[in-house]
């Protein structure tokens, strides 16, 4: 992925700017099927950054009757 | 002992859309997908079971949390309700944890009081607000069959008031499609709505009687979000987010989109309801019974996610139609919502065709508008 670049558009670059730190959409279909993580009370039990697990899970998510995030 | 949950999409949780009063609400809108069952009910969630909803919810995610009250209108719970569920996340909260609430309202009940809440407890706020008067008070009716625009508008001016600036969502039918430009200049130039979401009016089954002819086809989309993308281009203030063109140009640029609709993830909500009931996906699904998951009064919440009959709806939603595993918009639409697909969840988006055209033409102007990355990241990967 290219670093984002300027646009002749405020609008546009406005957009590009919130989307910037954005991951890739290209996800593994593996992704989207059916898997097991710990909860946090079993990754404290066994001494575990219970962030771990989620580390390749970041973006923030919304749906369609949602307030806009803060 | 098994502690672990079943997620079902590249996000961190599952967010939680909770209807604390059902689908009881003090307006009577139309479009409602609740308009054809009784909304006069007036039941409220117990205060024992959001306890225990908060309480098992956070013993299983961490992180960035975002809890969403919903309705029906949420605000008929009353402003000590919320006290208390703000209390509640105090108390089950731990370092881990970093909680922010939402909550969709009509706007009608917000007074001084519940803009102070708000401000004080940093919930993010959204009203419903489909344009001018009139375009809002044609399906934003009143038990009384009256308009609720005034209405509305005054609990936004006392939120803001309280410097609160919620976000706006729009819902648009097919008749829509002729006043955009209209709707636009009230919402953003008047209103200065400074984030808005647009919704597509679709009577799927054809149950509501009084919104024949109204529901949005791809025609009606593919001009109305054209026409929003210029009127938003003249506009050319990089604050205004427009959530719909926001996830297109995600779309086009090979990034992540901001909502389920548009980036597959919507196993990852869940809707609880305010007798406990629990519904896979967010509240758009939550007036279909036999998609009810478990109760939370009779089980605890890992046993719900963790279910066979959850399971069975994410395999359901997940299983892509062969169109959609050739298309070369996949990874930026994702098959859209379950709710609007043609023969059920696992049917094709009913908006598909609009999809393509709109990721087609602003992909073209984004590359016309930033030459120097060529726009269309799709162009620069073939090329």
């Amino acid at each position: 992925m290219k670093a984002v670049r300027k646009s002749n558009s405020r609008a546009i670059q406005g957009a590009l700017n919130r989307i910037s730190k954005r991951r890739s959409n290209d996800i593994p279909k593996s992704a989207f099927a059916p898997r097991s993580v710990k909860t946090n009370t079993e990754s404290e039990r066994l001494g575990e950054n219970a962030w771990e697990q989620w580390d390749n899970y970041e973006d923030h998510n919304q749906f369609p009757n949602s307030p806009p995030p803060k | 002992m098994d502690r672990s949950v079943v997620l079902a999409a590249p996000t961190k949780t599952i967010m939680p859309v909770i209807k604390v009063v059902g689908m009881s609400c003090n307006l009577r809108c139309t479009y409602c997908f609740y308009h054809t069952r009784d909304q006069s009910i007036g039941n409220v969630m117990s205060l024992s079971l959001v306890e225990k909803f908060i309480r098992e919810y956070l013993e299983l995610f961490c992180g960035e949390i975002c809890l969403n009250w919903h309705g029906g209108e949420p605000l008929l719970a009353g402003v000590e309700f919320f006290e208390k569920v703000v209390e509640y996340e105090s108390r089950y909260a731990g370092p881990q944890h970093k909680i922010q609430n939402t909550v969709q309202t009509n706007g009608i009940l917000i007074n001084d009081n519940w803009a102070k809440f708000f401000k004080r407890n940093d919930f993010g706020v959204g009203v419903s607000i489909d344009g001018n008067q009139e375009s809002h008070d044609r399906f934003r009716k009143t038990k009384n069959n009256r308009g609720s625009f005034r209405r509305a508008l005054k609990g936004i001016e006392t939120l803001r008031r309280h410097g609160i600036d919620p976000g706006i969502i729009q819902t648009v039918v097919s008749q829509s499609s002729a006043e955009t430009a209209r709707n636009f200049h009230f919402l953003v130039k008047e209103l200065e709505c400074p984030h808005l979401g647009i919704n597509f009016f679709v009577d799927q089954d054809g149950v509501n009687a009084e919104m024949v002819g109204c529901s949005v086809t791809n025609k009606d989309m593919e001009k109305i979000m054209r026409d929003y993308f210029e009127l938003w281009l003249q506009c050319d203030d990089p604050q205004l987010r427009i959530r719909e063109i926001d996830n297109i140009i995600c779309g086009v640029m090979d990034k992540r989109a901001t909502t389920c609709i548009w980036n597959g993830s919507c196993a990852n909500f869940i809707c609880l309801d305010f007798n406990g009931n629990i519904y896979p996906f967010c509240d758009r699904m939550s007036h279909r019974d036999d998609l009810i998951i478990g109760n939370l009064g009779k089980s605890s919440l890992r046993e719900i996610l963790n279910s066979r009959e959850r399971l069975k709806h994410i395999k359901a939603i997940s299983e892509l139609p062969e169109d959609c595993l050739n298309c070369e918009w996949l990874n930026a639409c994702r098959n859209g919502c379950p709710s609007q697909r043609t023969e059920g969840l696992a049917g094709r988006y009913i908006f598909c065709a609009a999809r393509k055209a709109l990721f087609e033409y602003i992909g073209k102007r984004v590359a016309e508008l930033t030459p120097e990355t060529n726009g269309n990241k799709k162009e620069e990967k073939s090329s």
